[in-house]
């Protein structure tokens, strides 16, 4: 027969094991702004992937520009890149270093639309997301950005 | 008489007074204006949602592709493009005329579904202003699509013919080619959809529209695309449209054609290289050349397709399928009604006994009085070709000559009079 201080010590350590293990188990607690960002994340993710993960092909931004369609281009690659390489005509540059200060640059409406592209189409996609985040539901990433559109041999400008 | 004094506070009164007609003026004169011109051009509020772009790639869902048959669908584009309208048409010729008048519907509406009820098919309105025009397309091969009737009653004859209304509207039909399948949009045979904003484009745009249906031979040969070995054409290099060639039967004459080798003014190659063959180049002098067309010694080789087979499937979707294709090249004897050559390329045509067997059993009862190869216009057009950069690439070589030997059973027994009996002998 246990002694009384033998059972009382078994008790504890073994509410203390389970309370150790719910906490295994649960995870962190998460702050309410952490809960609301992972909501919203989970919101765009599936807001992305429902549009194709707001990807446009070279052809696609090349039939848009072709059809007149009123959209804002925007060049998020560093300012030695656009001097070297050139630029697509109308679009505007705002680095992407640059890009949360800058943001008055783009339109007020958020459902314009806007098309992102970089060099190489990585940043782009960083881009596309932090915009998409802020509310501007219809901007798109060209997919393998400037380079892409050289190698289709459409029309580049040489920026001042 | 006690004259009337004007006070400060009278003056003042009347300035009030007179700013506020000025505005009043100025706010009504907006307003007409802005119901006038809306009015004028019946678009009312169609173009708030066709020419916002942010708020129709909202609105537009993708769709499946449509599956193209002989067509070839065009470069990828954005979806919402097919319904995108230029802010600037609403000023151009065509868009004066208001929405409204071709298209129906409620320009006034702001529910979607108002907004289209009561459409109507727009190109009604052409012949308003394009009489002539709309009387001759009429009657075209391009609006009548004779061209696939006449091929497929030659062999179902009439007693079979009407067995294939479902296949025709469900395939050959869908080329039909209405005005606006040029001028104004992709066509309706790969999933329509406006070409560029609702612009009018007076010369189609010839990969977007003239390559679509003409896609998988004329439009591939003509770009180059059937083959990664092959060049495009050479006109394609010089910069020819199409309707560079093809202008005289684009529209047709009013006569209805029961197959494109009846049109008249057919594209020649004389109609511009005046002096052709050229009778300083040895080859041109040779007697038994001048009976071969030009196509046989200065045309790459071409889409053949085999074995095509149409049906429905469980769920009514009509499908049709080629075995085989080949990128190749033969001579035969022609085929073609009142062609000045004996001897041209040939292309064998899909078709196999039981191309229609879902339709019935011996759809095709005269499938051996007419041939399975027959005359070809290549659109493969280059100059020094593997057959004419000496004699002997294209003499005593076989695979440039349809022969015996390269019929099978599936082919038609009318075939024997496209053959050649032997290869050229070498030189």
């Amino acid at each position: 027969m246990l002694k009384i201080r033998t059972y009382i010590t078994f008790c504890v350590m073994l509410l203390v094991s389970i309370f150790i293990a719910g906490i295994a188990i649960a995870g962190p607690q998460l702050t309410k702004t952490q809960e609301n960002c992972l909501h919203a994340w989970d919101g765009a993710v599936e807001n992305l992937k429902a549009d194709k993960w707001g990807m446009l092909s070279v052809d696609e931004v090349k039939s848009m520009i072709d059809a007149g369609v009123p959209f804002t281009l925007l060049d998020v690659r560093m300012a030695k890149d656009r001097e070297k390489d050139g630029a697509i005509a109308g679009s505007i540059h705002i680095p992407i270093t640059d890009l949360s200060d800058k943001i008055a640059q783009l339109p007020d409406d958020l459902n314009a639309p806007i098309v992102i592209h970089c060099k190489s189409g990585w940043t782009g996609v960083m881009a596309m997301t932090m915009l998409r985040q802020l509310g501007y539901v219809n901007t798109k990433n060209m997919k393998d950005g400037f380079s892409a559109w050289q190698k289709a041999g459409y029309p580049i400008v040489k920026t001042p | 008489m006690e004259k009337i004094k004007f006070s400060f506070t009278n003056l003042k009164t009347l300035l009030v007074f007179l700013l506020c007609l000025v505005f009043m003026f100025a706010g009504i004169t907006f307003i007409f204006t802005g119901k006038l011109k809306a009015s004028v051009n019946n678009s009312g509020s169609c173009l708030s949602c066709h020419s916002n772009a942010g708020k129709l790639m909202g609105l537009v869902k993708p769709k499946e592709a449509a599956e193209a048959g002989c067509a070839a669908p065009p470069a990828k584009r954005p979806l919402f493009l097919d319904f995108f309208v230029r802010a600037e048409f609403a000023d151009s010729l065509h868009g004066r005329v208001g929405c409204k008048q071709c298209h129906g519907g409620n320009p006034e509406a702001e529910d979607k579904d108002q907004a289209h009820k009561d459409m109507k098919d727009p190109e009604e309105n052409c012949v308003s202003c394009h009489q002539d025009i709309v009387r001759r397309q009429a009657t075209s091969i391009h609006a009548t699509l004779a061209g696939q009737d006449y091929l497929l009653k030659q062999r179902t004859g009439k007693e079979n013919f009407d067995k294939l209304v479902r296949a025709r509207e469900a395939d050959c039909k869908k080329c039909h080619c209405g005005c606006g399948d040029c001028h104004i949009s992709i066509p309706k045979a790969v999933g329509g959809g406006l070409l560029s904003g609702h612009k009018f484009f007076k010369t189609p745009p010839m990969v977007d529209t003239c390559a679509v249906c003409h896609g998988t031979r004329a439009g591939g040969e003509y770009t180059g695309k059937i083959s990664e070995d092959m060049e495009p054409d050479v006109h394609k290099q010089a910069g020819l449209h199409c309707i560079d060639c093809h202008k005289e039967d684009m529209h047709g004459d009013g006569i209805k054609y029961a197959s494109r080798w009846e049109v008249s003014r057919l594209p020649k190659c004389i109609n511009c290289h005046e002096g052709v063959p050229n009778f300083k180049s040895p080859a041109h002098n040779i007697t038994e050349h001048k009976s071969v067309s030009c196509k046989s010694c200065h045309a790459q080789a071409y889409k053949n397709c085999f074995q095509c087979h149409a049906s429905f499937d469980k769920a009514g979707n009509y499908h049709r399928k080629q075995k085989e294709k080949a990128v190749i090249f033969k001579i035969g004897k022609n085929t073609a009604p009142g062609y000045i050559y004996k001897y041209s390329p040939v292309r064998h045509k899909p078709i196999i006994r039981d191309t229609f067997g879902y339709f019935g059993k011996d759809i095709f009862a005269h499938f051996d009085q007419y041939p399975t190869w027959s005359t070809a216009a290549p659109h493969s057009i280059k100059r020094i070709t593997s057959r004419n950069k000496s004699c002997n690439n294209c003499h005593c070589n076989k695979k440039y000559f349809l022969l015996k030997e390269d019929l099978t059973e599936n082919d038609s027994k009318a075939d024997d009079e496209v053959i050649l009996e032997e290869v050229p002998r070498c030189k």
